[in-house]
């Protein structure tokens, strides 16, 4: 399953039962009942209450203790889940859990924000379930680039 | 070219948030020793340092770049660096071959944002430490402030060495605290001319002189016992306890000086020479596995790689610091990690990008090669009675990452082949097709590097490229069970498709209860390359 039906990602954790079958004396063959069975697929993927995850990044940002209340609030805006900060010398860390969609050139950002006095590194952590309404929009999105491409 | 020895070759790296002076101070430096007979400017694009094309239309440094020069019987290898973070992995190789880090501060600015970044770099190798306060003759220079800047960064570790008796646009005299005489420069600086303390300065240089001798002498219980009685060091004592503390980590002796002037830089290479460690007095390099390489001028062979350049016309460069033993043109070596051969049928010492042919290299000394044919940068070349390789040098991870795109499709091979080719040149760029989001993905360190990678694909290579957000690896999974069927039927004309399948899914976990109300015919269970199961 490398093309899912939501948005063509990645199918996993799922326990597929092919319980029954018919066949035809002369046509069946191989190909035929790859194409039924992943139809049947997709049909029952929609009506299985699918739901997309997304990779959250662990991410650690060192910052001079008086530009914290900026960085932290961007790091809000990016739906960060904090877990916490410690003290560093002149400098505070901050570590959060964000989805890597929110993370991209987060470079530049956090450079204009603290006038370059920042650092941060990531590291990958996890699979999460994406909110309901970024669901909705990432399917579409895909549907969308679907039927430019099908015309 | 001269032959030196072990004990005559020094190793520095100058370091420092970008616009403190380094390239400028690299110039000044090899024009005070005479090595070039004219000085470049990075404004006229014509410095030993600043020699790519890149550089140029910037204005500020993007590699690492080598150079020696010669002060009294010492050679001094310089290694000028960028100064901004995106360009860290230069920094960090240059860091781990250099033996002195010689950080410039400027003096309008005293500790900056840069300067922070960098310095975290030269604290984790723990290595000697100079801090040069450069741009005493600039109007805004402020010596004090700067002093106090120093001073709240590296505590009692920064070592008063010098001051200026006068700073800005008249900026001409310098108080030596070690030697106790003011050094007064010519209008044009070079040699200064050497002047008893004046009278209104006596009291403050005692004092200063003091605090000097008291620092060089607690690093070390022989000084100690000396200076307890006697109450003072003569010049060479105070010498040995600096070079101590320096190899402690615990004395970052202070120069001053203007690199555009060329005043003070000569006094810091005298010290260089007279003080700051060589390589072969520094702790030897850890191996991979933390054994202990050799490091002796009698050992067997061996050379680290610690930079890779791939100059268009001229192939790739490699450049290296002898461990141990020594190297002669015509060399077969074995490359410790890919257990090739490796013939070194030219051997330089790189001035930017003049080449100077040499016939020999010994231990502590840094030097470049041409045309290797499977060694990288980290890498270890060795004699085969060597049976240990350099720990290599770890480089951070990328901290920022684009998908990208040739713009003519047909260049999408080259492109990967050329960005194989970067990486080689800078670890820090890290290049990998996605075959799960169908995306060629770069990772580097910064905006600015992102660009210098685009500059280099389209001057050196002639690539044209588009950067464009990377896609996400997302999963799909389902939360409840469900049954679905369907049937496949094409029968009209020719061999005809007929298939039918009635499933049922649901959300699956590990440990979970084999299926019921079936009879399992058949089970098939797929780790998938991406995380979770499949089972059938
Ligand atoms: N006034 C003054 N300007 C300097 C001095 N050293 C360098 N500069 C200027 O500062 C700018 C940056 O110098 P550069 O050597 O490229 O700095 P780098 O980025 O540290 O390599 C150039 O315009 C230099 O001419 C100095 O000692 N005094
Ligand atoms: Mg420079």
């Amino acid at each position: 399953m490398e093309e899912g039906p939501l948005t063509g990602s990645y199918v996993r954790d799922v326990r597929v039962m092919v319980y029954d079958g018919k066949m035809h004396p002369v046509d069946s063959n191989d190909i035929s009942f790859k194409i039924a069975g992943m139809m049947a697929f997709k049909q029952a993927f929609t009506r299985a209450d699918p739901q997309l995850l997304e990779p959250i990044y662990d991410l650690e940002v060192v910052v001079p203790e008086e530009l914290m209340g900026e960085v932290m609030t961007d790091l809000q805006a990016r739906r960060s889940i904090i877990q916490g900060m410690e003290a560093r010398g002149a400098y505070q860390v901050i570590k959060a859990k964000t989805p890597l969609a929110e993370l991209d050139r987060y470079t530049t950002t956090l450079r204009s924000i603290t006038q370059g006095r920042a650092n941060f590194s990531t590291s990958f952590a996890e699979y999460a379930p994406v909110p309901y309404d970024v669901q909705q929009k990432l399917m579409a999105d895909y549907n969308e680039q679907v039927e430019e491409v099908h015309g | 070219m001269k032959v030196f020895d072990a004990k005559h070759i020094k190793n520095i790296v100058l370091l420092g948030a970008a616009k403190s002076g380094k390239t400028t101070l690299a110039e000044t430096m090899l024009y005070e020793a005479g090595l070039i007979n004219r000085r470049g400017t990075v404004e006229n694009q014509n410095t030993v340092s600043d020699y790519h094309e890149v550089e140029h239309e910037r204005g500020n440094s993007v590699y690492a770049t080598t150079m020696h020069t010669e002060w009294r019987d010492y050679k001094i290898n310089i290694i000028d660096t960028p100064g901004l973070d995106d360009f860290i992995g230069e920094i960090i190789s240059s860091i781990r071959v250099a033996d002195t880090c010689v950080l410039l501060i400027n003096a309008q600015h005293g500790i900056e944002v840069g300067t922070e970044l960098i310095w975290n770099y030269a604290d984790r190798y723990q290595k000697p430490v100079i801090l040069a306060i450069n741009q005493l003759d600039h109007p805004k220079s402020n010596f004090d402030a700067t002093l106090d800047s120093i001073k709240n960064r590296f505590g009692s570790a920064a070592t008063l060495m010098q001051y200026p008796v006068n700073q800005g646009d008249n900026f001409n005299s310098i108080i030596d605290l070690l030697k106790m005489t003011m050094y007064k420069f010519p209008p044009n600086g070079g040699k200064p001319e050497k002047l008893p303390i004046p009278d209104d300065q006596k009291e403050k240089a005692e004092a200063l002189h003091n605090e000097l001798v008291e620092k060089a002498a607690e690093n070390d219980e022989t000084l100690m016992e000396l200076y307890f009685e006697k109450g003072s060091l003569d010049e060479d004592e105070m010498r040995q306890g600096l070079k101590i503390g320096m190899m402690n980590h615990e004395v970052f002796p202070i120069f001053c000086m203007s690199a555009k002037n060329n005043m003070g830089s000569g006094r810091m290479m005298g010290f260089i020479d007279n003080v700051a460690p060589t390589s072969v007095e520094m702790k030897p390099e850890p191996s991979e596995n933390g054994e202990v390489m050799p490091h002796g001028a009698n050992d067997p062979t061996s050379l680290f790689i610690f930079k890779t350049l791939v100059e268009p016309n001229l192939g790739k460069m490699s450049f290296f610091k002898v461990i141990s033993g020594s190297i002669e043109v015509g060399t077969e070596l074995v490359n410790h990690q890919t257990g090739q051969s490796e013939r070194l049928n030219q051997l330089f010492i790189m001035d930017g990008k003049n080449r100077n042919p040499v016939e020999k290299l010994v231990v502590g000394d840094i030097g470049a090669t041409l045309k290797l044919k499977s060694t990288e940068t980290n890498h270890t070349l060795k004699d085969k009675s060597v049976s240990l390789a350099v720990k290599p040098i770890q480089f951070p991870g990328p901290r920022i990452r684009t998908a990208i795109v040739a713009e003519n499709k047909q260049d999408d091979e080259k492109l990967g082949e050329v960005l194989k080719k970067i990486h080689q040149e800078d670890p820090t760029v890290e290049v990998d097709y996605s075959r799960e989001l169908k995306q060629l993905i770069l990772s580097c360190q910064g905006e600015l590097h992102l660009a210098m990678v685009k500059w280099a694909l389209e001057n050196t290579y002639g690539l044209h490229i588009d950067f464009v957000t990377p896609r996400i690896p997302y999963r799909e999974t389902i939360r409840r069970a469900a049954e679905a069927s369907y049937r496949h039927k094409k029968q009209s004309g020719g061999a005809g498709q007929f298939g039918e399948v009635y499933l049922k899914i649901e959300p699956f976990h590990e440990g979970m209860d084999e299926p019921t109300g079936f009879n399992i015919r058949n089970k098939d269970e797929t780790d998938l390359p991406w995380g979770g199961k499949l089972v059938f």
